[in-house]
């Protein structure tokens, strides 16, 4: 970290710079100030501190029923020891299962072991414009996975394989996290350009591009068993893995409602937590008509007890937010919307669901479930409604007057592409 | 790489406009062959990578924006491939 300051006339500008391999980078930060001292330097120590947050591994994944079990199994297909092969593990089943977090405990745990680890998460696909131009796709995936690789956001590359000569010959640890489309194994590092005892781990609900891709190791995720199923339960709706004394039976019956995938599980327990018996038994028959065991419907239950307020907030971060992050500056920008904007995020957190980790907040199915609601205000008229997500309707909006003319006598407020 | 044309006048029809983000895996470019006079007053946050132009409107209020980030603009050589951030509640500039 190298730290330089300039006076320009009226106001300093301080620069923070960080070396990598002798070479001094973009400036990480440029501060400018106009007002006082004091307010810049405590600008500048909330700005280091958020980062020095962010650098260290989310690590909040301890006691996480049946994730031991998982790790061993993963462990052997990846075969540690033996450190002059380089190999490809896959790691597949269906979305809510937890794959990323598996992924995600094993990066943290086995990554000191490599000379270079990088966790790639990628966009899932119904966010992103579909794309003809094969080379730009590549090239963009690979300036994402610099970009991720040495922790630094602006990163411009100019021609396909420069990922590929960074980490060429290194012992690398590359995890891609969310896989759905084969261009984007295309675009990575190939395995037999990296160093001996390199690892790539790969998740993707997609066995076919597995196979397309001739991953011999794969892991199914399968569904917990039944006791597994109710652990899950019982830690969010109790905060222990069992339930309380009481509460056996109607535990049992709601986790049976609530099937087995561990995403139902946890936001089916946590809209439970801290309800009385009676209140447990009143939501008994609501929930025997709601769900119909696809995850869909325990998401939208969760979604439909949320208060005004809490609804729009989750809309606000399943269509803008989720992909934004949700930093320092996210308070101040909905201030006006919100009477407390930390309390609404507390109770998506305590319902599960956002998660704590707020730099991904939100789970592709809930980001899903966001869109669809607000698809749903207007489905025929895109201008009609809240928020507007789709590439090729925005496309339409900006290059069209008639559409935009109209917007103005609409609730239409944000557009994301 | 796909390029869309737009107008200088493509927002004035969308006032409550509040963010706005287009951004380089959009894996497309907008450009503004005739310039561009108006951006919506209640904007808090443009993210404009590739922004094609010098500079922003020069009636754009700037009185809600809590964040402006313009990687690869043309806006300023010296911010070239560098994230802006304008914070409304310290009227300063963080770039990182």
């Amino acid at each position: 970290m190298l730290v330089t300051i300039q006076e320009t006339g009226s106001s300093t500008l301080l620069l923070i710079f960080q070396h990598i391999r002798g070479k001094c980078t973009n400036p990480l930060c440029v501060f400018f100030g106009r007002e006082n001292e004091a307010a810049m330097i405590e600008e500048i120590a909330i700005e280091i501190s958020k980062r020095l947050i962010n650098s260290s591994p989310f690590s909040g994944f301890e006691g996480l029923i049946g994730m031991k079990a998982h790790i061993e199994k993963m462990k052997q297909l990846l075969c540690l020891d033996s450190t002059d092969e380089r190999r490809t593990v896959g790691i597949s089943g269906p979305s809510g299962i937890g794959k990323s977090t598996i992924a995600r405990v094993l990066h943290n745990q086995i990554s000191d072991g490599f000379q270079m680890s990088v966790f790639m998460k990628f966009k899932p696909s119904y966010t992103r414009p579909i794309c003809s131009d094969d080379h730009d796709v590549k090239l963009q995936l690979e300036q994402q996975f610099l970009a991720q690789l040495i922790n630094q956001e602006d990163i411009k590359i100019h021609q396909l394989g420069t990922a590929q000569n960074f980490v060429m010959g290194k012992k690398v640890l590359i995890v891609l996290d969310g896989v759905d489309q084969l261009v984007q194994l295309l675009a990575m590092p190939k395995a037999v350009c990296l160093g001996p005892g390199s690892r790539i781990i790969i998740t993707t609900q997609d066995q076919q591009l597995l196979k397309a891709f001739q991953i011999k190791h794969i892991y199914n995720v399968d569904f917990p068993p039944d006791h597994e199923a109710l652990q899950i339960f019982c830690i969010h709706a109790f905060g222990h893995d069992s339930p309380d004394d009481g509460f056996e039976k109607l535990a049992t019956k709601v986790t049976r409602l609530a099937g087995n995938l561990p995403l139902g599980l946890r936001v089916m327990g946590s809209h439970f937590r801290g309800m009385s018996k009676e209140d447990w038994k009143g939501e008994l028959p609501r929930l025997r008509i709601r769900l119909d065991g696809e995850i869909g419907s325990i998401l939208k239950f969760s979604y439909d007890v949320l208060d005004d307020e809490d609804k729009d907030l989750f809309l606000h971060i399943a269509c803008f937010f989720n992909d934004e992050g949700i930093d320092h500056t996210f308070e101040d920008t909905l201030r006006h919307k919100f009477s407390n904007v930390q309390r609404g995020l507390q109770v998506l957190v305590q319902r599960s669901l956002i998660s704590e980790d707020l730099t991904q907040p939100m789970h592709n199915l809930l980001v899903q479930l966001g869109r669809e609601i607000v698809r749903n205000q207007s489905v025929y008229e895109p201008g009609k409604r809240q928020f507007l997500v789709d590439g090729k309707e925005i496309c339409e909006v900006l290059t069209s007057h008639t559409v935009s003319c109209h917007l103005s006598f609409s609730s239409f407020t944000h557009i994301q592409i | 790489m796909d390029e869309l044309n737009i107008s200088d006048r493509v927002f004035e029809g969308m006032s409550n406009l509040q963010f706005f983000r287009f951004d380089e895996n959009s894996y497309g470019r907008l450009h503004l062959p005739q310039g561009l006079n108006y951006l919506p007053p209640k904007l808090r946050i443009l993210h404009w990578d590739y922004y094609p132009m010098t500079s922003l409107p020069s009636k754009f209020n700037l009185k809600f924006l809590v964040k402006i980030i313009l990687k690869h603009s043309e806006l300023e050589k010296l911010w070239e491939g560098i994230q802006v951030s304008i914070y409304h509640s310290f009227m300063k500039f963080i770039l990182f």
